[in-house]
């Protein structure tokens, strides 16, 4: 896998703040963003097509970010969620870990966070391809 | 008388001339051959004690190329690797992984030279006829307090336990050589740590009055020695086996140089060992008389001792970056600021662990310093949260916790490394330059210590200004038998005092933190006295000119 095959979802309501992350990520050299303005319409989109990472705001009109988070997990809970959010308070972080997710960058954030984040994302993909190897390896299909 | 008469008469003469001369010359014969004899046997002799000094000669020589031989194949391993890691430096085309891999081992190899010259030169000046112990009194606990400084870090390194445990009564001032008694020590003990991978190490001193000597034993929970390895140990230049000098190091002339030592402080260097049961090395010597009244007979009457502690140059490494700290005492938050901006990094302090959380992904930082006892959210647990959403900077434990069981939680929960408090400069530095950029601008001027610099004096003097309002709240726990409370507030205050060099305050209060864990642990009629800790601060405020006294 590189990293034009990793899909990427970025649903935040802000059009600005798609469009600098979407660039964010380009610059990174991950081509295969597609964005999403509300939780309902990122919904739509990922039961027609699965994704690797979604970038998730929290604070959003129509549907907060912590439920469409629910429901991404519901639907396909190896997706990997990044949460975005004004908000840093603990209380927060806790509430979205509990709920599955698997990163958060506070707001305003800059390229090296995003960086960051796909770092992490890469190091659980390493763990998780082992860890299939190795069952595969040790107890056949 | 005819003619013939008088030739016949002379013949016989002649004749009982010859005889006598005979019998002369026989006897003559006899006590030639006597002496002869006596020569004989005299030279026999002689020969055989000069046959007998060449032999000697010989195997003296023989020992001295033998020890030649070895020390110049000591010598020449770490040489060897210093000229070839040299020489591949100015080959242009290394990377930049084979110059840092060729610089670390010339210096480690050059460190190693240094101790077996060191070693060796130890070796020559006791051998020496006119080598000469010191009589000088000194403060054998402050003594004992150096070598637990200069070990114990190390050992909290490789998760080991270390205690020095005082044998009451002991005199705390005692006559001899403290040099070398430090020395044989310090020896001792680096041996313990070097050979011991789980437990622990525990010094174990006390006075035989009766033949006023000292004795301390150094134990360890290490992989022991064989008898037959026992008695090969003590000889210069060999270890346990050939195998060993490549695993663990060390020029093998330590025991060699502390066994002599202690012959010469009329004493003596024993062990005890079974082989994966840990060893017992018990260091003997003779003090001079001792008064009564210099004896003490609890920790209570061992005075403070308020040399300041020497210093060595410090290198300061030019840094950049941004620091976290996560750190609850206004006091090691100070210190700690002294110490990174010295550097040239920039650092931001946070109270707690939920703070720290907070702070850490609301801003970019190269390195995070978290101390693991913290209010609210304690360091392990904002660690494993940060981890877990992806923080990928370098988080270092911050402890004054030397348990095993704390660092393994920190390690678990994702730290890189930890440092103890009361913080060393020097770890402290080395383990920034780790972890930080290095800068451009190297700093120029580093003072050589912090003990001269106003604002390490500033630091102190606001600590301990408000240590009366510390005790105070101490006292009220304790009345109110809170040992948790307590608990927590010393170990906060003993944190601090090591840090800022308050050695025997620090002393008095792991003294009362002990009592409190066993009350904790369940201990009835549990009597925590804090009168020296008072005695303590009180003597501090009056040497630093600060009014509010507490007595």
């Amino acid at each position: 896998m590189n990293k034009s095959d990793i899909r990427i979802l970025i649903v935040d309501d802000v059009s600005e703040l798609r469009a600098f992350l979407t660039g964010c990520l380009k610059q990174l050299g991950f081509t295969n963003v597609s964005q999403a303005k509300d939780g309902i319409n990122a919904m739509q989109q990922l039961k027609k097509t699965a994704r690797d990472i979604v970038f998730l705001d929290i604070e959003m009109p129509k549907q907060n970010g912590i439920d469409t988070l629910k429901e991404i997990h519901q639907l396909n809970p190896e997706t990997f969620v990044i949460m975005l959010s004004c908000h840093s308070s603990l209380e927060n972080v806790k509430e979205a870990i509990s709920s599955g997710a698997s990163g958060f960058i506070v707001k305003p954030f800059s390229s090296d966070k995003v960086k960051e984040s796909l770092l992490h994302f890469t190091k659980n993909y390493v763990k998780k391809r082992r860890q299939e190897a190795a069952k595969k390896e040790i107890w056949g299909e | 008388m005819t003619k013939q008469d008088e030739n016949t008469l002379k013949i016989m003469a002649l004749e009982k001339q010859l005889e006598q001369a005979l019998i002369e010359r026989d006897d003559l014969n006899r006590s030639l051959n006597l002496m002869s004899n006596h020569f004989e046997q005299i030279i026999t002799a002689k020969t055989q004690a000069l046959e007998e000094a060449r032999d000697l000669a010989l195997s003296a020589s023989k020992a001295k190329s033998e020890f030649l031989s070895n020390m110049s194949h000591e010598i020449r391993t770490p040489l060897t690797a210093i000229i070839g890691f040299s020489n591949s430096l100015s080959d242009e085309t290394l990377s930049e992984t084979d110059i840092s891999v060729a610089t670390s081992t010339i210096v480690r190899n050059s460190h190693h030279l240094m101790n077996i010259i060191n070693d060796i030169l130890d070796l020559a000046k006791i051998e020496q006829q006119t080598f000469e112990l010191e009589q000088v009194e000194f403060d054998l606990v402050n003594l004992l307090h150096e070598v637990e400084e200069s070990v114990s870090l190390q050992a909290i390194e490789k998760k080991l336990w270390f205690n020095v445990n005082i044998q009451f009564p002991i005199p705390q001032f005692i006559t001899c050589d403290p040099t070398w008694v430090k020395q044989v020590l310090l020896n001792l003990a680096s041996n313990a740590l070097k050979f011991t991978n789980e437990g622990g190490i525990d010094i174990n001193v006390g006075f035989q009055a009766d033949e006023s000597a000292i004795t301390i034993d150094v134990i360890d929970t290490g992989i022991g020695i064989t008898p037959a390895q026992q008695k090969k140990i003590f000889e210069p230049f060999s270890q346990a086996d050939t195998t060993t000098t490549r695993r663990y190091g060390g020029t093998g002339l330590g025991l060699t140089i502390c066994t002599k030592l202690a012959q010469l402080m009329q004493g003596e260097l024993s062990l005890t060992s079974e082989p994966g049961q840990g060893c017992c090395f018990s260091f003997t010597f003779a003090i001079a008389q001792v008064n009564n009244a210099d004896i003490r007979h609890d920790i209570s009457q061992v005075s403070a001792n308020h040399d300041t502690a020497e210093h060595l140059p410090l290198l300061i490494p030019g840094l950049r970056g941004h620091v976290l700290v996560a750190e609850d005492s206004p006091d090691t938050q100070n210190l700690v600021a002294l110490y990174i901006k010295k550097t040239g990094a920039q650092v931001t302090f946070v109270k707690n662990g939920q703070l720290a959380v907070e702070k850490a992904m609301a801003e970019t930082f190269d390195l995070v310093l978290m101390d693991i006892q913290m209010p609210i959210v304690d360091g392990v647990e904002a660690t494993a949260i940060l981890r877990q959403i992806g923080f990928q900077k370098p988080i270092i434990a911050f402890t004054a916790n030397a348990e095993k069981h704390s660092l393994d939680n920190a390690l678990d929960a994702g730290c890189d490394g930890h440092i103890t408090k009361p913080i060393d400069q020097e770890v402290f530095f080395k383990v920034l330059a780790e972890y930080l950029p290095h800068s451009d601008n190297p700093i120029e001027n580093a003072p050589d210590s912090f003990l001269d610099d106003e604002e390490y004096h500033a630091i102190r003097r606001a600590f301990i200004s408000r240590t009366p309002q510390i005790m105070t709240e101490l006292n009220q726990t304790l009345a109110q038998q809170d040992w948790s409370h307590a608990r927590v507030l010393i170990h906060t205050f003993k944190g601090t005092c090591g840090s800022l060099g308050f050695k025997h305050l620090y002393t008095v209060v792991k003294q009362i933190e002990q009592q409190l864990d066993e009350a904790i642990g369940g201990k009835l009629n549990v009597n925590i006295q804090t009168d020296a800790m008072a005695q303590e601060i009180d003597n501090n405020l009056k040497t630093m000119n600060i009014g509010d006294s507490i007595q």
